[in-house]
């Protein structure tokens, strides 16, 4: 359940609060929830990305490269000797 | 004896079903979808929650500002004050100017050509619109075309048009990556290619020497060239061929509540660089 409202606060900061609080969300979630990283920063790209301003979709590759860390790390965590 | 286990479980599952990360990614999916497929409707959804962020942060800004110093704020206010009695001196000394070149080439009210202007609310702007754009709620339904040029407060050009939905348009700021402009600085009007440095930012090149200094102004064209920005710091080695200008905005683009979007005409096509993607 505490998953479900980390997953739903960070989603809530992208838009009411700044992006520092949302990357500190993002971090903690990554290793819980590393999937909704990914979703997240497809989230904020979907709310403010413009292809017109000629930049780079940040936040999908910040949500990309920072959920794929988390599923690494959790894939080595649970290769585990029992 | 030990065994060792490699469990790779999908990211996207649970035992039970699917994760809360994939709830979120079929959710986010959809909105991606909404958003490509109907733009409209995916604004009309959102805009109220850029309005209610607003608000927050409005609020928030109010109530941190509570605890500002007392005695830089006085600061503050008197510098304020001095910048208005300067100003409408300024204003005066033009209104002056005006009335004799009227005098002297006759132009009349008739003669002046009024480009209708389209009053837009800022729905989402920087930091909320993180990539130096504005979202604004009037789109073609109230005459906006992509192309037309959006002005702040004091008629401070702040960029261009870019998409033009039914009721609502997003506004790429001149502030943007990758958008550049050309323009003039200072009062010898000394040409220059203005470059969006992301952040509400303006840079621009000259070559040395220039007659340039911090606190000159930076003019983009509107109708005429129209102050933009303002010279707050000259980077580069001094043995260098060349200079960077960093330039604030005229209007604090974090602050920004109405805008007025109209056609500035060629003057502004001509000026927009070819490899920028937001010509219009």
């Amino acid at each position: 359940m505490s998953n479900v409202v980390l997953i739903i606060s960070a989603f809530v900061s992208v838009i009411f609060f700044p992006w520092l609080l949302t990357a500190g969300l993002a971090i903690v979630l990554a290793f819980i929830e590393p999937v909704a990283v990914i979703a997240l920063g497809l989230f904020a790209d979907t709310l403010y990305y413009s292809v017109h301003a000629g930049g780079l979709p940040l936040f999908t590759f910040g949500g990309l490269i920072l959920g794929g860390i988390g599923l690494l790390v959790r894939n080595q965590l649970r290769a585990s000797t029992m | 004896m030990k065994k060792t286990f490699l469990t790779r479980r999908n990211a996207f599952l649970l035992s039970g079903g699917v994760s809360w990360g994939g709830y979120a990614l079929i959710i986010v999916l959809l909105l991606i979808a909404v958003r490509l497929i109907v733009p409209n409707v995916y604004f009309h959804i959102f805009a109220p929650v850029f309005r209610s962020a607003d608000a927050l942060a409005s609020t928030s800004h109010s109530f941190f500002g509570f605890f500002n110093s007392s005695a830089e704020l006085t600061k503050a206010n008197e510098r304020l004050l001095q910048e208005n009695a300067a100003l409408a001196n300024e204003n005066e000394a033009l209104i002056q100017k005006e009335a004799s070149l009227e005098a002297l080439l006759g132009t009349s009210e008739s003669n002046r050509i009024i480009t209708p202007a389209v009053l837009a609310g800022v729905i989402a702007r920087p930091p909320e619109s993180p990539y130096d754009t504005l979202i604004v709620d009037k789109g073609t339904h109230s005459g906006v075309v992509v192309g037309q040029e959006a002005f702040g407060p004091g008629n401070v050009p702040l960029g261009v048009v870019t998409t033009a939905l039914a009721d609502f348009s997003r506004i790429t700021l001149f502030s943007a990556p990758g958008m550049s402009a050309i323009g003039s600085v200072g009062s010898k009007n000394i040409p220059l290619t203005v470059m969006g440095g992301g952040g509400g930012v303006l840079n621009a090149s000259l070559t040395r020497p220039s007659d340039v200094a911090v606190g000159d102004l930076v003019f983009l064209p509107g109708p005429g060239a129209l102050p933009a920005g303002k010279v707050v710091r000259i980077d580069g080695d001094p043995t260098s061929p060349s200079m960077t200008l960093r330039i604030q905005p005229r209007v604090n683009l974090f602050t920004l509540y109405f805008v007025t979007i109209r056609d500035a005409g060629e003057s502004l096509k001509g000026t927009l660089m070819t490899a920028t993607t937001t010509k219009p």
